[in-house]
């Protein structure tokens, strides 16, 4: 039974979610950047002599006087003694390379009273430069228990655990008092206390400076607070602009007297940071880069996609054959297992992009490239911190949305939300590879390059142009009053810790298919029943007509077979659905049956393909090349022109381009905005845009 | 001389100045920032863009805005 809880606090950057992975089984991602871990992830912790205990790894925190929402979460956490994950132990996490500049929070938790281990991290690189540190001096000094680790090279971890347990059984209360209040605030505290009995000085103090905010009851109400603090004439932002001061002093001096530290030379860092921060040199390698990475995309997911389409096509023709022929077999062979198909195909690209997203977080590049681009990317409404959320969008917009927590400011994450759909992403390709043959045809370009190629790059330009023009016009339309900070620590670079590597794309792939998943299931699941069933009588009297027709005609019985499931597809719902529709889509160039397409498209866009290879009774057995081949060979019944030709291709993929066609990302958009307000709002205005470029573009090539 | 962080060329020798109450600098303090530490500007991005400031040892980037918040001594 888990019945003890022990928090992990520290800096950004300390060390603190790499012996956090270390320590537990669970999935938690840790970047070289300022701010990676924004929720307070949890896991286990198996001590050999207590069992389970829960392990909390708390959001990076320079002080408990909070500047963004991550230290406010850990502040409420250490100070409010009433919330669920309020510890009975504190392991407070600091650089040994670092040391003077980490230990602020930790002064203010040993205020706390709270039962407190310091560990020291990094120590090999520590030892390696040739430092000293003196650990007893340092434990007598703070009054607790303090142990030098290596999360890297796996150094002391055991023995740590050792000394958590013995924290947790002895309850091991800081010695002493780091940073003693001044008089007047003792007296106003003393004041204080006489309505809310709370024991501990310090915890009173930090309740007074941020009672406006903490959502824990602390037995005063808001107007008890207010009269106390006006009549102390209590200014909270003087007090903690003096008080970390102060502390920062004591620290130091503590500091001095336990490390003798060499000089240290980031020279690497530095002369590296000389070519890749370079204003123009930079920007063109971080462009570059992106390019290699979505080129080994490209190039190293084709295989594995293969084998899971090849893999489930086998598993849905032995299902046919072993279940039987009725609506339970149908669901299964046509709802469910395509449907998984459409989940699992796309986790080889997420996989990579991720491997190599995490790779340029863990060696401290995103840093850099957060520093190029904020300036650029604020006159669109976003920050530097977007700019992971939108390399992402290449592979998912599931992911890149989730990782726009990072984003202190609340308007420049709700713009990069909402913009990040247009970046072109992995379910986009399919069609476009269909697609775009209709609209440019093939011819070499300076021989390495060829037209259809760069038609495809255009088009991951254009949703490039489309984000940050949306996101230009949302920062003219939203106003905020919170202030936008970029000041962050910009860290050496380092090798990777793989085992994080690992770790963020476990985690990244797992929400895909924690989000992504479910919703594209159910929606293949809804989408097999209104295609495979209509008003009663309707498809039996489609299928008896389609019949007699393929009879007169002669066809063989691969054709009769295709023409029948057509027919009966324009008598299901999902066809009632499909003519509907088509009075709205026809001045875009669509006919009823590509209504179909789309509405099924909202599962995840790629479905789009597979519908239309139904829908004109190709088979879904087909590759992308030979459903384009039959699709060009469709006529329009009434005019006999084609119906894929170059006006209505090329309104569909720049509808493709900028339409919200993912139900998806639609409910993450809803999780992490708190509300149906944005999500509406974001489909509204890609699907408006979408009709009007499509509407334009077709208009004009007819 | 006093002059402030977004106005100091590129490689020159300073010292943090004085702080004052603010957001900007409770934030500076907090990550173990403080007045006299040795500060210099390794490079800047063009048309008032961000800042890469060493202080002591430790590199950050900030905005010319909020660099023009902080003063530094010569």
């Amino acid at each position: 039974m888990i019945n003890q809880t022990v928090a992990l606090a520290g800096n950004p950057n300390s060390g603190k979610t790499s012996l956090f992975n270390l320590l537990t089984g669970s999935n938690l991602k840790v970047g070289n950047f300022p701010g990676v871990t924004v929720e307070g992830f949890s896991g286990t912790l198996v001590l050999t002599d207590l069992g389970d205990v829960k392990l909390v790894d708390l959001p990076g925190a320079y002080s408990l006087f909070p500047n963004s929402s991550d230290e406010r979460v850990t502040t409420e956490v250490l100070v409010d003694p009433s919330r669920m994950d309020h510890p009975d132990l504190v392991v407070y996490v600091a650089d040994a390379n670092h040391l003077d500049k980490q230990l602020l929070a930790l002064s203010q938790i040993l205020d706390l009273g709270t039962p407190t281990i310091l560990v020291i991290s990094m120590i090999d690189e520590f030892d390696a430069s040739g430092n000293v540190i003196d650990l007893d001096r340092l434990s007598e000094k703070l009054g607790i228990k303090v142990i030098a680790i290596s999360s890297r090279k796996r150094q002391n971890i055991e023995a740590l655990k050792d000394v958590i347990s013995a924290g947790l059984k002895e309850k091991w209360h800081p010695l002493r008092q780091i940073n003693p209040l001044h008089a007047d605030a003792v007296k106003m505290l003393g004041e204080i206390g006489q309505i809310e009995p709370e024991p501990n000085l310090y915890r009173r103090w930090l309740w007074a400076h941020h009672h406006d905010w903490l959502t824990g009851s602390t037995g005063m109400s808001g107007a008890q607070w207010n009269e106390v603090l006006l009549r102390h004439n209590f200014e909270p932002l003087k007090e903690q602009v003096e008080e970390t001061f102060s502390r920062l002093h004591t620290l130091e001096a503590l500091a001095m007297n336990v490390v003798s530290k060499k000089p240290s030379h980031q020279s690497f860092t530095e002369r590296l940071d000389g070519v890749l921060t370079h204003w123009l040199i930079g920007p063109i390698i971080f462009l570059a880069v992106m390019l290699l990475i979505f080129q080994a995309i490209f190039a190293w997911a084709t295989y594995p996609m293969d084998w899971i389409e090849a893999g489930f096509g086998a598993l849905g023709s032995m299902a046919g054959l072993v279940l039987p022929d009725n609506w339970l077999g149908d669901l299964v062979t046509e709802g469910i297992i395509p449907g998984l198909s459409g989940v699992l195909i796309f986790i080889p690209q997420i996989a990579i992009l991720f491997f190599l997203i995490s790779l340029l977080e863990e060696v401290g590049y995103m840093a850099r490239a957060v520093y190029l681009f904020d300036r650029f990317l604020q006159r669109f409404g976003m920050n530097g911190r977007s700019v992971v959320a939108l390399i992402s969008g290449g592979a998912c917009a599931i992911p890149a949305v989730m990782s726009t927590r990072t984003i202190v400011n609340w308007k420049e994450r709700l713009i990069t939300i909402l913009v990040t759909p247009f970046i072109s992403c992995s379910a986009r390709i399919p069609v476009y590879t269909v697609l775009i043959a209709f609209v440019v045809p093939y011819e070499p370009v300076f021989g390495f390059f060829n037209t259809q190629g760069l038609a495809f790059a255009a088009l991951y330009l254009l949703g490039i142009i489309a984000a940050l023009g949306a996101g230009w016009v949302f920062k003219k339309i939203l106003k905020t009053k919170m202030s936008s900070f970029l000041i962050m620590e910009l860290p050496s670079y380092r090798t990777p810790d793989w085992r994080s590597v690992w770790r963020n794309i476990k985690s990244k792939v797992g929400s895909f298919i924690m989000e992504a998943g479910k919703v594209i299931l159910l929606i293949s699941v809804v989408l097999w029943f209104l295609a495979s069933y209509g008003l009663p009588g309707d498809m039996d009297h489609a299928a008896s007509q389609a019949l007699i027709e393929s009879q007169s005609e002669g066809l063989d019985a691969e054709a009769s077979a295709d023409l029948i499931a057509a027919r009966e597809l324009e008598a299901s719902f999902a066809g009632k659905l499909g003519k509907f529709i088509e009075p709205a889509i026809k001045p875009l160039g669509y006919d009823w049956k590509i209504g179909i397409a789309l509405l099924t498209s909202f599962a995840a866009r790629e479905v789009f393909v597979g519908s239309m290879a139904t829908i004109y009774s190709i088979g879904s057995e087909e590759d992308e090349f030979r459903i384009r081949e039959h699709l060009s060979r469709q006529k329009d019944p009434d005019s006999g022109k084609p119906i894929f030709d170059y006006p209505t291709a090329l309104s569909l993929l720049l509808f493709f381009v900028f339409a919200m066609q993912c139900m998806s990302t639609l409910a993450v958009v809803k999780k992490e905005t708190r509300s149906w307000k944005w999500p509406i709002i974001q489909l509204s205005f890609m699907t408006i845009l979408a009709f009007l470029v499509s509407f334009v573009a077709y208009q004009l090539s007819i | 001389m006093c002059a402030k962080l977004s106005q100091l060329e590129v490689g020159r020798p300073a010292f943090l100045g004085k702080f004052s109450v603010s957001p900007l600098h409770r934030k500076l303090l907090s990550m173990g920032f403080l007045p006299g530490q040795a500060v210099s500007v390794l490079r800047r991005l063009p048309l008032n863009g961000s800042l890469y400031v060493k202080v002591d040892s430790r590199h950050m980037a900030l905005r010319h805005n909020e660099a023009d918040q902080i003063l530094v001594k010569l």
